[in-house]
């Protein structure tokens, strides 16, 4: 073994065309793992900020908001459930907010009435909280004004919070200037009055338990968590099945190039590998040797992949659903080093064959 | 020397076909991933754009302020009639779009009720089965490639609405859903249902038709200085300023260049070291006289058998996951763009030998006449 590593830091040049590829390929597996969490987190920031509390949707619904309504008589009967504290109606919509300079952005328009641990109270008169990708995209800070909607409604920045995107950069003012601000650009859109598409729930016991909270005596509505709302989100489980399944080819490929690759240069050392086991090398040693050569050049590899990556996510445009999350790093570094000591096990058949007596020609 | 170039290259993969087949797994893989992400995307991209693409407008009027979204274009319906007054205008027809949730005879699902005028510029130009809506309660309908497609007679509830569906057109769909073209009365009164008031509806977009010899673009030009808060924009220019189109076919091609830039390393690499390995052969075939480039060729060959073979089974495996994959991806191989992957890897790898080639070239015959040791 003590061989294998001394190779690896005395001709680090040999190794250099499987470092090159498994960095590249660590790269792919970075965008495509960045992509991912990017395209989850994206769609779903106003929901984790209700981590926390407990969502209410009609029970026909299956938990999509554009779905669901719940009227004045059923969310009256929830706020009487037993360990129901507050109750807050919930309803968005998709149009376009522009800042002074007429810089027009898609967004979702959120009216709300409780606050969570993420997003504070609603804003009074014509406050609104936005976006921090909204903040970035179109430049604007507290203070400032945005026209939000066909009608160019005036909302002025109190707060930005991070992290609240559902596919566009979200605005979150109060319900009923919520409803003026719908009424005002498409009333077709406008839910009918005392009408919510979703409802978040405070329990009396924070955070709120769905176990502890029994809504059914309540007709025609379905409790969920923040999460069970996220898995049930058509574009979520699509996504993960299908960047997880390209992820996993991607390992796959990282495992043939190792195995190539160490396949190869087991080749060109067929006669050193002779005279090792003449000398009395037993074939784990050697095997261990070029596992530990796989890892080593691995973890070069990762290192290089991360940090071009880094770089050249940077590059890309602020709009692309790309996010680099350090449990996603982690992931792709213990399955990179897997794949590369399982790919470098490809050897042993080869090294099994080498006959001692072939070191004395 | 042809012959005997073939007969060295196959008998070389012969004889250590476990490292080729290696490599040709590794880019049948790579060319899995690229096909499937060209497939996936194609059909993302014309779940979203196909509505606009496939209308028989030329021009569309959206609200100002809506950035090119059919979806936030808000438009009073009087507008219709101040559109086709302008010349150049042969007619012009409202359009108007919102996403409900319906009943098909396969459940509940978000669906896209499109509502126009079937006589103007406002339905897909294109009917693939029946006709278009001409009563209120009839339908056209374009699937979604990832939902069950429905048949004519098929009926949809959308509230109180019922729609039975007169008409099929393909590659019709807005929003990646199932669209249901119906007249502007139906629309308005699902929209009002919603809104639990008789409110107006207003509309979407404008549908416009160009008259026969009048520049499209001008026209554009002329529609949006004409009219306050709207602006035209020609089909081409509104399907490619659709949201998502953009960020869609962006994040894909980031992934093409890295699938094509790690093939290429892969196989120019590969190809590098086995050059590097049998450097003692390819001396003393030079020393007997084979020729720098009949040993290129050979190279060459077995770049060909391996790309070639590679793209080839990736082609066929990608085909078969699709087709079993039909309900959840909804997606299938393009001809065309496969045929384009398949040659663009094949050129890549062929240029990826070129490590190779160097080193054959530099290869002095004279260096059979040295001694080595291990």
């Amino acid at each position: 073994m003590r061989i294998a590593f001394k190779e690896l830091l005395r001709q680090p040049g040999r190794f250099g065309a499987v470092g090159g590829a498994l960095t590249l390929l660590v790269m792919l597996l970075v965008v495509l793992g960045g992509f991912l969490d990017g395209l989850e987190l994206n769609q779903t920031g106003p929901y984790r900020a209700h981590e926390g509390r407990l969502l209410v949707f009609s029970e026909e619904s299956e938990l999509l908001a554009q779905r669901s309504r719940i009227d004045s008589s059923t969310r009256d009967q929830i706020v009487a459930v037993e360990g129901v504290s507050s109750v807050g109606g919930l309803n968005l919509i998709e149009t376009t907010a522009s800042n002074d300079a007429d810089e027009l952005v898609d967004i979702v328009l959120f009216g709300y009435e409780l606050s969570t641990e993420v997003i504070p109270a609603p804003p009074t008169d014509d406050g609104a909280i936005i976006d921090g990708a909204l903040a970035e995209r179109i430049d604007v800070s507290i203070g400032d004004q945005l026209a939000v909607g066909s009608a160019a409604e005036p909302v002025t920045v109190v707060e930005i919070v991070d992290d609240l995107s559902i596919g566009a950069p979200t605005v979150w003012i109060s319900l009923e200037r919520w409803r003026n601000t719908v009424g005002a650009s498409n009333p077709a859109a406008l839910p009918p009055e005392g009408v919510a598409q979703f409802l978040a729930i405070e329990s009396s016991t924070q955070p709120a338990d769905s176990s502890v909270i029994d809504l059914s005596s309540v007709d025609g509505v379905q409790l969920a968590t923040p999460t069970e709302v996220i898995e049930a989100l058509p574009v979520v489980q699509q996504q993960s099945s299908t960047f997880e399944g390209i992820i996993g080819v991607t390992f796959i490929v990282t495992l043939l190039v190792v195995a190539l690759f160490f396949a190869l240069i087991t080749l060109e050392r067929v006669g050193l590998y002779a005279v090792l086991k003449a000398l009395g090398a037993r074939t784990f040693d050697l095997v261990s040797g070029v596992s530990v050569q796989a890892v080593g050049v691995s973890l070069v590899a990762i290192v290089l992949g991360f940090v071009l990556s880094a770089v050249f996510v940077g590059f890309l445009p602020p709009e692309l659903p790309v996010r680099i999350e350090p449990a996603r790093l982690v992931q792709i570094a213990v399955g990179v080093l897997t794949t590369a000591i399982v790919g470098s096990l490809f050897t042993l058949r080869r090294i099994l064959q080498i006959d001692p007596a072939e070191a004395i020609g | 020397m042809y012959p005997t170039l073939v007969f060295i290259a196959l008998r070389e993969v012969r004889r250590s076909l476990g490292r080729f087949v290696l490599l040709t797994g590794a880019v049948s893989l790579l060319v899995i991933l690229l096909l499937f992400f060209q497939a996936v995307a194609g059909t993302l991209t014309s779940g979203l754009t196909g509505g606009l693409e496939s209308s028989s407008a030329d021009i569309f009027v959206f609200d100002e302020r809506a950035r090119g979204n059919p979806f936030a274009s808000v438009l009073d319906p009087q507008l219709v009639d101040e559109v086709a007054s302008i010349d150049g205008v042969e007619a012009a027809a409202p359009i108007a779009f919102g996403v409900f949730s319906g009943s098909t005879p396969d459940g509940d699902v978000d669906l896209v009720i499109v509502g126009g005028d079937s006589s103007g510029p406002s339905v897909p130009s294109e009917i693939t089965e029946g006709r278009r809506p001409e009563t209120q309660g009839e339908a056209l309908y374009s699937g979604s490639s990832f939902d069950a497609p429905l048949a004519i007679g098929d009926e949809v509830t959308v509230g109180a609405l019922t729609l039975e569906i007169v008409g099929i057109a393909e590659n019709a769909a807005f929003n990646v859903s199932p669209t249901f073209y119906v007249l502007v009365e139906d629309y308005a009164s699902a929209s009002q249902e919603r809104a639990g008031v008789p409110i107006d509806v207003p509309i979407s977009l404008v549908g416009v038709t160009v008259a026969a010899d009048t520049d499209q673009a001008a026209l554009a030009e002329s529609i949006t200085a004409s009219l306050d808060d709207a602006e035209a924009i020609e089909r081409s220019a509104a399907v490619d300023g659709l949201p998502g189109v953009g960020q869609i076919t962006q994040s894909f091609s980031i992934l093409y260049l890295l699938l094509y830039i790690v093939v290429t390393i892969v196989t120019g690499v590969f190809f590098l070291i086995l050059t590097v390995q049998k450097k003692d052969a390819l001396v003393l075939l030079r020393a007997v006289g084979a020729s720098s480039q009949d040993i290129i060729k050979s190279v060459l060959i077995q770049v060909l058998l391996v790309v070639g073979f590679g793209s080839l089974l990736g082609s066929a495996v990608t085909a078969g996951l699709l087709a079993l994959t039909t309900d959840v991806f909804g997606a299938s191989l393009d001809p065309t763009t496969t045929t384009i992957t398949v040659g663009a890897i094949v050129v890549l790898g062929l240029a990826a030998s070129i490590g190779a080639i160097r080193r054959v070239l530099a290869i002095d015959p004279v260096a059979a006449t040295y001694t080595g040791g291990i």
